[in-house]
């Protein structure tokens, strides 16, 4: 312990990193929690295409909008703009259920995103494509102004 | 024995079989090896058994190249040289280092990882590391769980740590009672001169700073100064030669090599424990022992990158409540009373709940570091691609002795940049996709940066000045540590690497001086 202490202080490593640590945890905090805690919900509705409607619309209200997901919005937007659009947002996020259920499918593709690179840096930070739908339909949905 | 030649009045001539220039890693492991048998060593130590800043001057340098720490510390003159300082952190350098790979170039040792592990063995027991065992077993020494990553894209990497086993301090006892050995002190060498056609040594100049001279004579000489002193002396014995002794290719001081030091910021969004037993520090039975990861040798292979791994620290070192927890625990469980015992105890109050957290993690793997998580640094080392242009030569201002000060031009090549890219972008998304991580990628890192250079910190490795090849047109020495142009110069310590790989390199100094041992061993009964 003694040398990881003494490793940590001659290299300075956290004070050099240069990022305010409360900004990156509530901007990270802010992002991505909801994702964690979604997985456990369950729904239960009549058909598959009501219970993934519902369960996507209940991710899309857990998003707060805030700067954090404004960053991730318009960088994506502004690598996609053609998708401006909810109802085109909708199809991609719903449209490779194989009536498995969103919530398993929104998982794995964000595991398969992360191994495949598929992924916008914001402020430095990977954010998958689904990820940055989410957050691009939550401000859609909810008429935050977004930079086009 | 031990002689002090700003003391001693006898004689300022000095005769012997073997003469090892430098008292660091590599000149007590070699001096250590002929211990007891007899052929006679002269080691020759510019320093005393204590710092001295003016002999520590003698070590300034300039530099021309990317900004770097300040050098004239990183290496130590005195007895133990730089293990004086070290920070004990040790690995043997990985098989495909040692490969010609066509992306990487230059690359290609003469000898093989295999021809290097018996002697990686021996060197364990030198450096204080505990037994040679590594990776996986090392991890099922500690019970780690399974690795999380895919194997195809990131290998396990492990560490152990020496004391760190200061080499003068545990090795002058043994060689001032060894009837034919004589530790030299204060005696540094100005000049190394050869015969008319530069192919044999035939003595080496020495002198104090008290203004005192003499030489050595013998029978071998091995160079053991360190890879910024290695070639600065070889360049510096130009009084017949411009290119200095042994360099009728331009080739000494070519090549200078780093490991190159970048840092990330890693947030964990879920459970951290799994990544915590990836990324940690176990002191067992068997050692110390420091896990991480490195690039697979099947990415390398298929990205053209060349090698490089990455640990990882905790915010809950220093002064944190759970790490002063851990500390007076440690210290009253031993029965020693902690020196600040009030404020310690208000600092550990100020936090209990995270310390009875992380005591929980902390007893889940026994002999591990505390763990308080909630971003981690990851510290990531990659090794450094040879490159010519990156190079030791000789300043035009001279040191206290009259000798020219080496002159630094650290180069780097576009290669290095891809390699830290190559494993930083492997690693984002197998952290992110197997342990819910994600790392912040700095922006020189995912953008065309001009100075991307300048983002790269050296770490006191210096490494490729005199560099090993079968080849006399491409390296100084050849797989014996012998200078291709000299029949009685041999060159000891990282000065010789071929490539740097991505570990720190005492190990590997330790473990080539006893195969150098071992061979003028054989050269003196054929001789």
């Amino acid at each position: 312990m003694k040398k990881f202490n003494r490793f940590v202080s001659k290299h300075n490593i956290i004070s050099d990193s240069g990022i305010d640590n409360t900004r990156r945890r509530l901007m990270i905090c802010s992002i991505f929690s909801s994702f964690g805690f979604l997985s456990q919900w369950k729904i239960a509705v009549a058909s598959i295409e009501d219970k993934n409607d519902e369960y996507l619309n209940y991710i899309v209200s857990q998003i707060s909008l805030d700067h954090s997901t404004t960053s991730i919005v318009n960088t994506y937007l502004s690598q996609y703009p053609e998708h401006y659009n909810s109802k085109h947002l909708r199809r991609l996020l719903t449209s490779t259920t194989k009536g498995r259920g969103l919530e398993i499918d929104i998982k794995e593709k964000i595991m398969n995103e992360h191994k495949q690179g598929n992924v916008i840096l914001v402020e430095g930070w990977p954010v998958t494509l689904t990820e940055a739908r989410i957050c691009a339909l939550a401000c859609l949905t909810q008429s935050i102004p977004l930079s086009r | 024995m031990i002689i002090d030649f700003l003391k001693e009045n006898d004689s300022n001539e000095y005769f012997t079989d073997v003469c090892i220039i430098g008292a660091g890693a590599a000149g007590i492991t070699i001096a250590n090896e002929f211990i007891g048998s007899s052929t006679r060593v002269l080691l020759v130590e510019s320093g005393g058994f204590n710092f001295d800043l003016d002999t520590q001057n003698l070590y300034d340098v300039e530099n021309t190249g990317i900004p770097r720490q300040l050098m004239i510390l990183q290496r130590l003159r005195f007895f133990g040289g730089t293990t004086n300082h070290w920070d004990g952190r040790c690995a043997p350098l990985d098989s495909i280092d040692f490969e010609k790979r066509s992306w990487i170039p230059h690359s290609g040792w003469p000898i093989s990882r295999e021809e290097l592990d018996p002697f990686y063995k021996r060197a364990y027991p030198i450096c204080d590391l505990g037994e040679f065992i590594h990776n996986e077993k090392a991890a099922a020494q500690v019970s780690l769980p399974p690795f999380p990553f895919d194997t195809d894209e990131l290998s396990r990497q492990t560490w152990q740590f020496s004391a760190p086993t200061r080499f003068g301090q545990k090795y002058k006892k043994e060689l001032e009672s060894a009837n034919n050995i004589t530790v030299l002190l204060h005696a540094n060498v100005t000049e190394l001169l050869t015969n008319e056609s530069d192919s044999h040594m035939q003595e080496i100049k020495i002198s104090s700073l008290t203004g005192r001279s003499g030489k050595v004579k013998a029978k071998f000489y091995i160079l053991a100064c360190g890879g910024l002193e290695n070639p600065r002396l070889l360049l510096a014995s130009n009084r017949f030669r411009p290119g200095g002794v042994g360099n009728p290719n331009d080739i000494v001081g070519r090549f200078f090599m780093e490991h190159l030091r970048t840092k990330y910021v890693a947030a964990p969004l879920g459970d951290s424990y799994t990544l915590n037993t990836v990324f940690n520090q176990y002191d067992t039975g068997l050692g110390d022992f420091l896990f991480g990861v490195r690039l697979s040798d099947k990415v390398q292979r298929n990205m053209k990158s060349g090698n490089g791994g990455v640990m990882a620290y905790t915010e809950g070192g220093g002064n944190s409540p759970t790490n002063t927890a851990f500390q007076v625990t440690k210290k009253l469980v031993k029965g020693e009373i902690p020196e600040n015992i009030s404020s310690d105890i208000i600092n550990v109050l100020s936090d209990i709940d995270s310390i009875i957290v992380n005591a929980r993690r902390h007893m889940l793997i026994p002999g591990s570091s505390p763990v308080e998580r909630a971003l981690m640094a990851l510290v990531v080392e990659t090794e450094q691609v040879p490159n010519p242009d990156s190079r030791i030569s000789l300043s035009d201002s001279k040191d206290a002795l009259g000798m020219p000060k080496g002159l630094v031009h650290w180069k780097l090549s576009k290669e290095d940049l891809q390699t830290t890219q190559s494993l930083v972008e492997t690693l984002s998304k197998q952290l992110a996709a197997n342990l819910n991580t994600r790392i912040r990628m700095p922006e020189w890192l995912t953008a065309e940066w001009s100075n991307w250079e300048n983002q790269f910190r050296d770490v006191s490795h210096h490494m490729g000045t005199t560099r090993m090849s079968d080849d006399p047109q491409s390296g100084v020495v050849n797989s014996d540590c012998r200078m291709h142009a000299i029949d009685n110069l041999y060159i000891a310590g990282s000065s010789v690497f071929t490539t740097s790989g991505q570990v720190n390199p005492t190990l590997t100094i330790v473990s080539l001086a006893l195969r150098l041992a071992d061979h003028l061993k054989l050269n003196l009964v054929r001789s």
